[in-house]
């Protein structure tokens, strides 16, 4: 998912996850909260990153001061990627202002012209009123009016293009949301759990008797609580970093709702299965990892 | 929904949306004096009441307009788009851009 940009809630550091009792998993805000972006490296890293979007994401994001990064929702963005339609065209000088239109806003994008290149002279005379173009620049203001400055400006490759780019940009906007989509050979696996903790009352059994995974046999005399934290960590992106416990906390709430899955009940499951050496924390006290 | 949206719709969804502009992606049936009889991402028949000096020349255009009722759209702009748009995959888009999931984003 790096594709993306940097900014994953659940592998940010915590934020303030140290100190207090109950071995001061959770940041003190809520357990549902998501983790908090480590300032430096992920500023860096989203200069490299490109998202797809949609021109009303651009409008409504916001930036902390001048010279900060965007910021959509809680995250940074570098440079952006739109198709939308040309409303009108205006060269310039040193510039040519091209007004888009995607159907959630309206914005204005300005690409610079460098008389020496030849290449972007022949697009531009492509690129006419009434047509989709794909856009790639980065986010501007000035005054008080927003503006893409474009890279690349170059006319659609068909609506093929269009109709991906409306669904790739909600796609990147969930997995911000939510985590990334779980990998086909789990993919069964978590919802049939999913759905079988919705049915009714007999989660325990229910849940245990339909898990074909091998791994979760191994944790079926778990109790629910500790076993849904086994398998979502397991249900994740293999990486060395761990899952972050708000993203335990929110999915263990979902099937186990909020009583049984408070973030007093995840610690101390968290604290079992350490001590029987089910999990490990991994870079700090609020990232864990299944043993294997 | 004022200021400058025209979200895309299918014929299902444009009784929600009268006098408002939308976005419907059309394939064009037949034409009669100023009106062209469509057919919308979900299959639904739908009457466009055409711009002067339009000339479309494709099978599928966008038509941007205002909707005047459940079945028809006053044109104010179009799109022309290939003669080979698949309507199954524009549909899926119409519905992925009213899930309420996307509110914040379409």
């Amino acid at each position: 998912m790096n594709q993306f940009g940097s900014e994953n809630p659940f592998y940010g550091g915590g934020g303030g996850g140290g100190g207090g009792g109950g071995g001061g998993y959770l940041s003190q805000n809520s357990p549902f909260g998501s983790g908090g972006s480590p300032g430096g490296t992920a500023r860096r890293a989203a200069s490299h990153a490109l998202r797809p979007v949609m021109l009303r994401q651009l409008i409504e994001a916001s930036q902390a001061h001048t010279d900060a990064d965007w910021v959509i929702g809680d995250v940074e963005i570098g440079q952006v990627t739109v198709v939308a339609q040309v409303l009108s065209v205006q060269p310039q000088t040193t510039n040519c202002i091209y007004f888009l239109h995607d159907g959630t806003a309206a914005m204005e994008a300005r690409q610079w012209i460098d008389p020496n290149t030849e290449e972007e002279n022949k697009n531009r005379e492509d690129i006419s009123e009434n047509s989709y173009v794909r856009v790639l620049g980065s986010l501007k203001v000035f005054g008080n009016k927003r503006y893409i400055t474009a890279t690349h400006i170059k006319p659609y490759k068909g609506e093929d293009e269009l109709f991906f780019h409306i669904l790739e940009a909600a796609t990147v906007t969930l997995t911000f949301e939510r985590g990334p989509p779980p990998r086909p050979s789990e993919g069964a696996h978590a919802l049939m759990n999913r759905v079988n903790n919705h049915a009714g009352g007999q989660s325990a059994y229910t849940a245990q008797a339909s898990a074909p995974s091998v791994n979760v046999g191994q944790f079926a005399h778990l109790p629910p609580l500790q076993r849904h934290i086994i398998e979502f960590i397991l249900t994740q992106p293999k990486t060395d970093e761990g899952i972050h416990v708000a993203a335990i906390a929110r999915h263990v709430a979902t099937i186990l709702g909020p009583e049984k899955g408070s973030a007093h009940k995840i610690s101390e499951a968290l604290d079992y299965l350490m001590d029987q050496g089910h999990v490990f924390s991994t870079m700090d006290d609020s990232h864990f990892n299944v043993s294997e | 929904m004022s200021d400058n949206r025209s979200p895309r719709v299918n014929k299902a969804r444009m009784a929600d949306y009268k006098g408002r502009t939308v976005r419907l992606i059309v394939k064009i049936l037949s034409f009669r004096d100023d009106v062209a009889i469509a057919e919308a991402s979900d299959s639904g028949e739908v009457e466009i009441q055409l711009l002067k000096d339009v000339k479309i020349e494709s099978a599928f255009i966008e038509v941007i307009g205002q909707v005047v009722d459940e079945r028809t759209i006053k044109m104010m702009g179009c799109i022309q788009l290939s003669n080979d748009v698949d309507m199954k995959l524009a549909n899926d888009v119409v519905e992925v851009w009213h899930d309420p999931k996307f509110a914040s984003m379409f």
